[in-house]
């Protein structure tokens, strides 16, 4: 915008304007350089390659068959058909004007519609048709007789650029009146869709003659007097009455669009405002969904008295062009450019990973494999859906347990603050109908509406469910169908039906007796049954064990946060990414779909086939079930989606087989944590290896075999070099880097270590 | 020009205000300027009448005015407005233009009618924006800090005028049906109500935040014309009648509240919202060492009388006094947070009068002071504890209602559990309940708006007094041991009732901080206590046992007049813990296990 511009343009010269209007509607073209693809626009069509398409043009046409009842001019398209914007920007400023001259534009490029009307015409057509005939018979009729709204048979609606920035309720402000903007938020009231009269028509009783009055606000008052020359001439003061047959009226709806909570500054309440819609739009919306409307925002005002009561101020209201819905949580974050740079930089980052994991709920200390969890369970693997249509769920379920105060509560917390459409709640407070669904009668109205609980709200999002433990025995049930099917069915009060819950899981729960007793097996602590625990996909146990190390720096920490009143910088470079950050790039990231090329397959099959042999371990606890299998492809598509990578690589699957070891490994063999080291498992693993059939010790083993046992196990290469670093006193690597060879072990002397 | 006097922007406010922007070229933030340099000091705010403290019938419209206030909804649209309107005259024909500030509606003048306004030169030239914010009194302000605010400015020894204004205040004045429920403590029958409206840029008021306003007064539409006005409302509508009430407009049961145009306006931090706070002078002497220790001794023996001669429960309730929330943590602990639990208090059979006796001792130390009894009758029906968009109906749209819980920051809430008996929660005592626990361990207000809920961060002192364990999830219970049958209801000395108000009022807000010595201890005897509990197959000390020790060391150094955490502050918070802790273990426990926290392991 080159000069402040008020919204009063006393020196436009609207007749150019038309000009450039007709102009636009006849020669704005499309190149459509293959019919199949999508046409691209392009500016102007002075060189006309054969492929061109004259969209409006042939909108007309069907329009003029009356086939089609809405023009939608595209304020992109206007852009970019003109060198200047000029008059896309004229018809941002002044739309209400701007509607009316393409009102006038288009009809003068309609072809008059002469065809006798047949059974199927509109009885608007009938009586206009009955009407030209009518006057034709008679003389001296000179005067256009009925008013343009009247015989348009379509209406004349802006589409926003795409450029133009939503605004929240509160930001449309008086300088916005007569302008198009774009007004974000969710509906939450809607009113009947009523007719509203657009064109009356009155017949006066006494001289027969027809009038149409147009009707351009929302209040008017009938004429009562017939004007016709005839009643004049006489002097016979004719009565006027309505006849709603041959009034044109239009579809009117109005709406309240309220702001949503993103929008709302703290220690404030979302405002509201009042959105008209008409026509086609009207029934497009409905109470609770977001929305993106443009349309022109204008004022009511007030007449008469009430104007000199209270009269100083005006309503407003948003005369609706363009409605979009949003529905995915996801995709309609809006990207702003410093986000997009920070994400940039966050993928060129190798520790993306570990840094993102880490900046979940930063100010609890460790727990970081939980931490990379939870990432995973954020980003989630891909949903696949087969030919059959049969969904694969690609949501992660986690499930903590631990002893009470190791903050399992906040990670839940976080991760519903962090996920868009997370919802927190705990099993203890909420019934069947806080989970699930209900369906309750509307105090008003007395239907019977159904009201999503909490696992319906999370739908494409993450459902946190506290003290998973205590919950309802019903919902309990609820859940399993929502963990595997991703639905919850519902069947109350004569309702029968399905809703969709396409969400993860992620539950907390303690152990059965206030802490975990590791002297009792696994299955006597986790006080829930083995057919739910199958279901989630991983599980960890946090235990609040003294260390004295970690002790000392807890206690320091909270002492800290007591002394400065903030949060002591991290230790190290460490710097944690900011929650709206990792919002984006998660958001980023879910839009990749990766799939498992043909050897990464076959590798997750034989990491598969290796876990089920081992299953006995874990016999009291969990099965190793195919399951399992469908767990691991989800973590690693859920990995190769945070590489923002299209296809899963055996690293990937690496690090989700190491991750349910991890797991397993929190809940295993609780005395001996040392054990579980990667490089002792490894080590011992090497040990075992070594020995043949016999028991007997090789003094050689090769490193590639070693590697593959490593990596089947679930541990990374990097595990298996530190090992061997860290062991080197008792081997050496030999045979240039293929081959370990033991110190001191002869084929004969298997004692020596 | 000669400058106008304070008479005159006292009396006719408007009339300068339009004379300085004709002949000045003023705007609205030059005239704000213009009048907040005009009544600077204490002394000459004074002058301007409140609306606290006189009755709205006893002052003149269209006159400036002052109001202490708490914003309770700010949930209206802005307005828009023409910046003058035309007058004709219908005899002659004659115009005149006349300014619209600060009025939102224009004077009658005899023969004039009012020319409408060209809709289609609808421009911003022309059209203003104002701001209108629903504020109401203070609610739970208690005598004596209403008493002090209005003696702010006014001559010290002048005590002879107090009297005589106290029952200034008479009548309620008339108000709509609809609006009782936007005030918070709708049994409060002074509570004032006004729309403030601003002008020029948009202040951005916060829910819940105390502003002390000086504005043109415009008092309520004559009621001979209400009818009339409606008459005509309805007439106008009939030709498209509107299923949603409009935007920017105010219901029609808004005209029975004066507006206040707002000049200018301060927004009253926590400090500001005490009276006692201005008496500096006392305050520098108090800041003594012996000083505050004497005061400290002399009020707790008066808590421990009261409290059935219990020096640990009259410990916590001095600490309790003194908690402010500071900050929050990440994770949205609030740091600085201290609501306790007093309980085993004797059972109203036999001391009907105990929890008016703590009530009364508590108010008349705290400026802003409420009690909400539990029972089920005022659960189930006559109060909403928390803020809710839309409770009454969709047609009478009033904005956001009030509930019991929105109030000031910094005000004492005594939750009273001893009148609570057996018997059914309905859905609304449900819920209540549910929202008063949820404030209570979040510090957090939750406000009911359509299709979900948003929250504001809340600082209030909840005080809850019961038989058994409260029912809401309070860390810090004390369990009253009585060491003398009664408690001794004696009326607090004046002087040491002054100084506490200033002790209570000033030291929350002072510098506090841990030397870096304390923390390493700190951590060093937690390490040693954990290590030992595991060792001994004790329940350990957790993180939450940790914290809480810091916050009432903290309160206790602060009890003291200092301000950095000594061994002696953190070995008497220690002492204070861990004599607590054995009382709690000591009570029954609970059916089911609803405070996996409590009742787990001992402070030092």
């Amino acid at each position: 915008m080159a000069a402040p511009a008020p919204s009063f343009y006393p020196n436009v010269n609207y007749q150019q304007e038309k000009e450039k209007i007709t102009n636009f509607l006849e020669n704005f073209a499309v190149e459509v350089s293959d019919p199949a693809q999508t046409p691209s626009r392009r500016k102007h069509s002075r060189r006309t390659p054969a492929a061109l398409q004259f969209p409006y043009k042939e909108q007309l046409k069907t329009i003029a068959d009356r086939t089609q009842s809405k023009l939608e001019i595209s304020l992109d398209d206007v852009a970019a058909f003109e060198e200047t914007e000029e008059l896309a920007q004229n018809i941002e400023h002044n739309t209400k004007r701007y509607v009316t001259l393409f009102y006038e534009v288009i009809d003068t490029m309609l072809p008059e519609n002469r065809t006798a009307p047949n059974d199927d015409s509109d009885p608007l057509e009938v009586i206009l048709f009955q009407r030209r005939q009518h006057d034709a018979a008679r003389e001296g009729t000179n005067a256009p007789l009925f008013p343009p709204m009247l015989t348009r048979r379509y209406t004349v609606c802006f589409k926003p650029r795409d450029t133009a920035k939503a605004l929240s309720v509160r930001e449309v402000k008086g300088s916005a009146v007569g302008r198009m903007v774009t007004v974000r938020g969710m509906v939450t009231r809607v009113s009947d869709v009523k007719p509203q009269a657009v064109v009356i028509a009155l017949s006066c009783d006494k001289c027969g003659s027809e009038i149409f009055q147009e009707v351009t606000s929302h209040n008017f008052t009938p004429i009562t007097e017939c004007p016709s020359a005839d009643c004049k001439k006489n002097a016979s003061k004719g009565k006027l009455y309505l006849q709603t047959r041959a009034s044109k009226l239009i579809k009117f709806q109005e709406i309240k669009v309220q702001e949503l909570t993103d929008q709302v500054p703290m220690g404030h309440i979302p405002r509201s405002m009042t959105v008209h819609l008409y026509d086609d739009m009207t029934r497009s919306v409905n109470p609770g969904d977001t929305v993106y409307i443009s349309g022109i925002f204008l004022p009511i005002p007030y007449t008469g008295f009430k104007a000199l009561r209270a009269g100083l101020i005006t309503d407003t209201y948003l005369e609706a062009h363009h409605v979009r819905q949003l529905k995915k949580q996801y995709s309609q974050m809006e990207v702003t450019p410093e986000i997009n740079a920070k994400i940039e930089e966050l993928a060129e980052d190798q520790n993306v990973y570990t840094r993102l994991a880490r900046s979940i709920a930063p100010e609890i200390w460790g727990h970081d494999d939980v931490k990379k969890a939870l990432l995973l369970l954020l980003v989630g693997g891909a949903t696949k859906e087969t030919k059959d249509r049969m969904r694969i769920r690609g949501d992660l379920n986690i499930c903590l347990m631990g002893d009470p105060g190791v903050a399992k509560s906040q990670l839940l917390k976080q991760i519903s603050k962090i996920a868009p459409r997370g919802v927190y709640t705990t099993g203890r407070g909420s019934s069947g109908v806080g989970l699930t669904a209900s369906v309750m009668k509307d105090p008003v109205t007395e239907e019977m509406i159904l009201e999503g609980g909490a696992l319906v709200l999370a739908d494409n999002g993450i459902a946190c469910i506290d003290e998973f433990d205590k919950m309802d025995e019903n919902d309990r049930t609820a859940i399993h169908e929502v963990m595997e099917q991703q639905t919850i069915s519902i069947s109350k009060a004569g309702i029968t039906t399905t809703l969709n819950a396409r969400a993860s899981i992620l539950a907390a729960a303690n152990p059965q007796y206030g802490r975990y007793n590791p002297k009792k097996r696994v299955s006597d602590n986790i006080n829930l049954p083995a057919a739910l625990l199958s279901r989630f996909d991983i599980l960890f146990l946090m235990l609040d064990t003294p260390t004295v190390a970690d002790d000392l720096r807890l206690a320091q920490h909270v002492a800290f946060v007591h002394m400065h009143l903030h949060h002591p910088r991290l230790d190290g470079d460490f710097e944690a990414v900011d929650t709206s950050v990792i919002r984006h790039y998660i958001a980023k990231a879910r839009k990749f779909d990766p799939i498992v090329p043909k050897e990464v397959g076959d590798y997750i099959v034989n990491a598969y086939v290796h876990l089920r042999s081992r299953a006995k371990e874990m016999e009291d606890f969990q099965y190793t079930s195919a399951r399992t299998l469908l767990s691991v492809i989800r973590m690693a598509t859920a990995l190769a989606r945070l590489r923002f990578a299209d296809e899963v690589d055996l690293s990937d699957v690496d690090e989700a087989l190491r991750l349910m070891d991890v797991s397993k490994a929190s809940l295993l063999d609780r005395e001996e944590t040392q054990a579980q080291d990667p490089i002792s498992v490894i080590f011992e693993l090497i040990k075992t290896m070594s020995k043949d059939a016999d028991g007997q010790m090789q003094s050689e083993i090769r490193i590639s075999k070693i590697r593959d046992r490593v990596i089947g196990k679930g541990y990374t290469e990097e595990d298996l070099n530190n090992c061997i670093e860290a062991y080197h006193d008792l081997w050496m690597v030999a045979a240039n880097g293929t081959k370990l060879r033991w110190m001191g072990v002869n084929e004969e002397d298997e004692e020596n270590f | 020009m000669t400058p106008p006097r304070v008479e005159d922007y006292v009396a006719r406010p408007l009339e300068v205000i339009y004379e300085l922007i004709d002949q000045s070229n003023m705007t609205v933030d030059n005239v704000r300027d213009q009048f907040s340099n005009a009544f600077q000091t204490d002394a000459d705010l004074s002058r301007i009448p409140s609306l606290n403290h006189a009755s709205l019938s006893t002052l003149p419209d269209r006159s400036l005015v002052r109001f202490r206030c708490m914003v309770q909804d700010n949930s209206f649209n802005v307005q828009e407005y023409f910046t003058e309107i035309t007058l004709r005259n219908t005899t002659t024909g004659e115009e005149v233009k006349v300014s619209t500030l600060y009025c939102d509606t224009v004077q009658d003048r005899p023969g004039f009618t009012v020319v409408e306004a060209d809709m289609m030169n609808f421009s911003s030239n022309n059209v203003a924006e104002k701001q209108p914010v629903f504020c109401v009194s203070v609610p739970g302000e208690t005598d004596w800090a209403k008493e002090g605010f209005r003696r702010i400015g006014e001559d010290e020894d002048d005590v002879s005028s107090d009297i005589a204004s106290l029952s200034l205040n008479d009548a309620p004045t008339h108000l709509d049906e609809k609006l009782r429920g936007k005030f918070p403590i709708p049994q409060d029958k002074y509570a004032v109500g006004a729309m403030v409206k601003t002008y020029g840029e948009d202040p951005q008021f916060h829910l819940n935040d105390v502003l002390d306003v000086v504005g043109v007064l415009e008092k309520v539409d004559n009621p001979s014309d209400d009818s009339q006005a409606d008459d005509i409302a309805v007439d106008a509508a009939t030709g498209m009648e509107f299923a949603l009430p409009p935007d920017g407009a105010e219901q029609a049961c808004f005209s029975s509240i004066p507006r206040i145009h707002a000049v200018f306006f301060r927004n009253l931090g926590r400090s500001h919202m005490n009276p006692s706070v201005r008496n500096l002078s006392r305050a520098k002497e108090l800041a003594s060492d012996m000083n505050i220790i004497l005061l400290r001794t002399r009020l707790l023996e008066h808590f421990c009388t009261q409290l059935f001669g219990d020096r640990l429960a009259a410990e916590y309730l001095l600490l309790h006094l003194l908690s402010k929330i500071h900050h929050r943590a990440t994770d949205d602990t609030p740091i600085g947070y201290l609501p306790i639990n007093i309980c085993g208090c004797p059972s109203t059979s036999t001391h009907p009068d105990f929890t008016s006796s703590i009530a009364q001792l508590v108010s008349s130390l705290v400026p802003r002071f409420h009690r909400i009894a539990l029972t089920l009758k005022h659960l189930n029906e006559e109060t909403h504890l928390v803020p809710a968009q839309g409770r009454d109906g969709e047609k009478d749209d009033i904005g956001v209602s009030a509930g019991e819980l929105q109030l000031a920051d910094g005000t004492c809430i005594l939750v009273d559990e001893m009148t609570l008996e057996d018997g059914i929660l309905k859905e609304r005592g449900v819920r209540n309940v549910a929202h008063l626990g949820e404030v209570i361990r979040t510090a957090k207000l939750p406000y009911i708006i359509r299709y979900g809920e948003m929250k504001r961060n809340v600082d209030y002192n909840f005080l809850v007094i019961s038989q058994g364990r409260c029912m809401f999830a309070i860390d810090c219970i004390i369990p009253l041991i009585p060491t003398t049958d009664e408690s001794v209801d004696t009326p607090l000395p004046d002087d040491l009732k002054n100084d506490a108000r200033i002790f209570l009022g000033l030291f929350p807000e002072e510098d506090y901080q841990v030397p870096s010595d304390m923390v390493e201890l700190i951590g060093r005897q937690y390490a040693e206590q954990r290590a030992a509990d595991f060792e001994a197959g004790r329940p350990v000390t957790t993180n939450l046992d940790l914290s809480r020790r810091l916050e009432v060391a903290r309160l206790v150094t602060k009890s003291f007049g200092r301000s950095s955490l000594d061994v002696e502050c953190w070995d008497h918070a220690g002492m204070l813990e861990s004599e607590r802790m054995a009382r709690v273990r000591k009570l029954p426990e609970r059916g089911s296990v609803r405070q996996p926290q409590s009742g787990l392991s001992v402070g030092r």
